[in-house]
């Protein structure tokens, strides 16, 4: 048996069809909505509404499974034997976060949910006939794939992520290098990092390259989409078909009588197909997530995943590092310590909200939360003092902001708001001036008001 | 490829490409009881139909028009879910295999609860 070949059956665009039989031959078929490869000779196949299929296979444990590749129409019969079920454990574990994801994604957290993972044993897999009509002018598709990546190329990008880890000092040039590295090294064309906020309950961007709009600063709930499902289980995700995993949730919506939540709009492509999603975890600690995606069906393999995987691992260690670094600030750098400026241009209108923690600025939202009390301080500081230095260590001594006592993450809420800033209002700049010092710079009028 | 609902709505006739059918075909001289799954692919919308195949014959040069246009809806179908029309179009289905059913149980099949009850009667 060999399952290699079938990779994209089980992840393609079209339904597997899993057939079973009672003792006595009567037949039932279903469409299966996921194909997970367990091992060389195993799959698992996930049970959400399976009753006729479940008896069957208890009378009868033999069962035939129908698959096509999308791309290139061939088709397979796997005969299997069905071994046992699978209700915790690595596998269903990785099959129910597909599921969680695909449900929170179609509105259905909580309806639409892996009952079990039923494990087969495959004993046969027939290459039947081909359906097509031969093309003498299309060479085989392995032969035009130009996008294949070679494991040189990936080791060289390894080894330059590791360079730039060594060498890079502060969390936001890492992570604008990193993905720069896997963009124009691996083809990653569309990629985010997200952090876990001080509530832990919320994932917020810190870092993207490839999109139309940064998207620093859109927030994702844990367990909401892919990014918040890989979050919430801390463990990684791959989607090769998102189109038809979402068509077939909203197909369970369409069944189910009692109103499911709203579809939720996610950071990220509109019309992505191929996802990638890896937790950021140093030990048991979950930092963020990593997201690349793409409008390619099947565009990410195992070996992306692998890869991935170690930079991930090699992402974690770095932000863990610098997010983390309390030690006391180092000496102003000479180079960068501005020169008292005078403020002209435009004056830049903003409003600070207490009952949501939010800042405006010109009517429109610019940040919240701890980030948006920071600014707040140092608007404040600027206006009334005449202050433009600061240090990371004033910030994190101030029990106004709201910073946890232990692992505040301070550096990253900086990340963010220095990003919301260069997006938003460009004119205010915090400029990094030495190991956990930056200076604000100011080339406008402030207007500065509370609101309750 | 394609499907023709008899006259008297109890005999529903499944044409299936022939290079595919080996195994089928010794199957069915063994059993009659034969199930059937149609499967939208744009939406999951499924049904399944189970009865008792009362003939196997080749598809008549006159009923292949009748694939031709079913096989035009299919791409349109694979087309909008993303798959490429030309790899579609150049799918054959042609020498077919008819297998006449008579139908005997009706079945829902979209992907939720309800899948696997009977259809329901009008």
């Amino acid at each position: 048996v060999n399952l290699e070949p079938l990779a994209h059956c089980f992840e393609g665009g079209v339904p597997a069809i899993l057939s079973t039989a009672t003792r006595g031959g009567h037949p039932n078929l279903i469409a299966v909505s996921h194909v997970h490869r367990v091992d060389a000779t195993h799959v698992g196949i996930s049970r959400q509404f399976f009753k006729k299929t479940r008896a069957n296979l208890d009378e009868n444990p033999v069962a035939r499974l129908g698959v096509m590749d999308s791309q290139t129409l061939e088709t397979y019969r796997l005969t299997l034997r069905f071994e046992r079920e699978e209700t915790t454990g690595p596998v269903f574990d990785a099959m129910a976060t597909r599921l969680d994801a695909i449900a929170s994604m179609t509105g259905m957290r909580g309806v639409f949910r892996l009952q079990a993972a039923m494990i087969f044993e495959v004993c046969s897999v027939e290459h039947l006939p081909a359906l097509l009509e031969r093309d003498e002018t299309t060479p085989p598709a392995a032969a035009v794939d130009a996008t294949a990546i070679d494991g040189m190329t990936q080791l060289r990008v390894l080894r330059s992520v590791s360079d730039t880890l060594r060498a890079i000092g502060d969390a936001e040039s890492l992570l604008t290098a990193t993905l720069q590295l896997l963009d124009e090294g691996l083809g990653f064309t569309h990629a985010m990092v997200l952090l876990l906020d001080e509530t832990h309950r919320r994932l917020y961007a810190v870092a993207s390259r490839g999109y139309a709009e940064s998207g620093v600063g859109a927030e994702v709930r844990l367990g909401e989409g892919i990014i918040g499902t890989v979050a919430e289980r801390r463990r990684l995700l791959r989607v090769s078909n998102l189109g038809r995993a979402v068509r077939y949730g909203r197909a369970v919506r369409s069944s189910v009588e009692r109103p499911a939540s709203d579809e939720v709009p996610l950071p990220g492509l509109e019309n992505a197909e191929s996802a990638l999603a890896l937790p950021l975890l140093v030990k048991d600690e979950l930092l963020g997530v990593l997201a690349v995606e793409s409008t390619r069906p099947l565009a990410y393999g195992e070996r992306d995943e692998a890869f991935l995987e170690v930079v991930a691992g090699q992402i974690a260690l770095g932000l863990a590092a610098l997010l983390h670094d309390e030690t006391e600030p180092g000496p102003p750098s000479s180079t960068a310590t501005p020169k008292a400026e005078p403020t002209r241009g435009p004056t830049r209108r903003f409003a600070f909200y207490a009952a949501d923690d939010c800042v405006f600025v010109d009517d429109q939202y610019l940040i919240r939360n701890v980030p948006g009390r920071i600014l707040w301080k140092l608007l404040r500081a600027y206006r009334d003092e005449g202050r433009t230095e600061f240090t990371n260590r004033e910030l994190r001594l101030d029990d106004t902001l709201g910073l946890p006592q232990l692992r505040d993450n301070l550096e990253s809420r900086l990340i963010l708001l220095r990003k919301r800033l260069c997006e938003k209002c460009p004119e205010v700049a915090m400029v990094p001036n030495g190991r956990g010092r930056f200076v604000l710079q100011v080339r406008c009028e402030l207007e500065l008001s509370e609101k309750r | 490829m394609g499907a023709r609902v008899s006259a008297g709505r109890e005999t529903l006739t499944v044409f299936l490409p022939t290079v595919q059918l080996e195994r089928m075909l010794e199957n069915l001289a063994v059993r009659k009881e034969i199930a059937v799954f149609f499967c939208r692919v744009t939406d999951y919308r499924s049904v399944q139909v189970k009865g008792e195949a009362r003939a196997v014959r080749e598809a008549a040069a006159s009923e292949h028009a009748h694939l031709a246009a079913y096989q035009r809806d299919f791409m349109d179908q694979c087309a909008a879910i993303g798959m490429k029309r030309e790899l579609v179009a150049r799918m054959s289905f042609w020498p077919a295999t008819a297998v006449e059913l008579f139908v005997r149980e009706l079945y829902q099949q979209t992907p939720g609860p309800q899948a696997g009850a009977p259809w329901p009667r009008p």
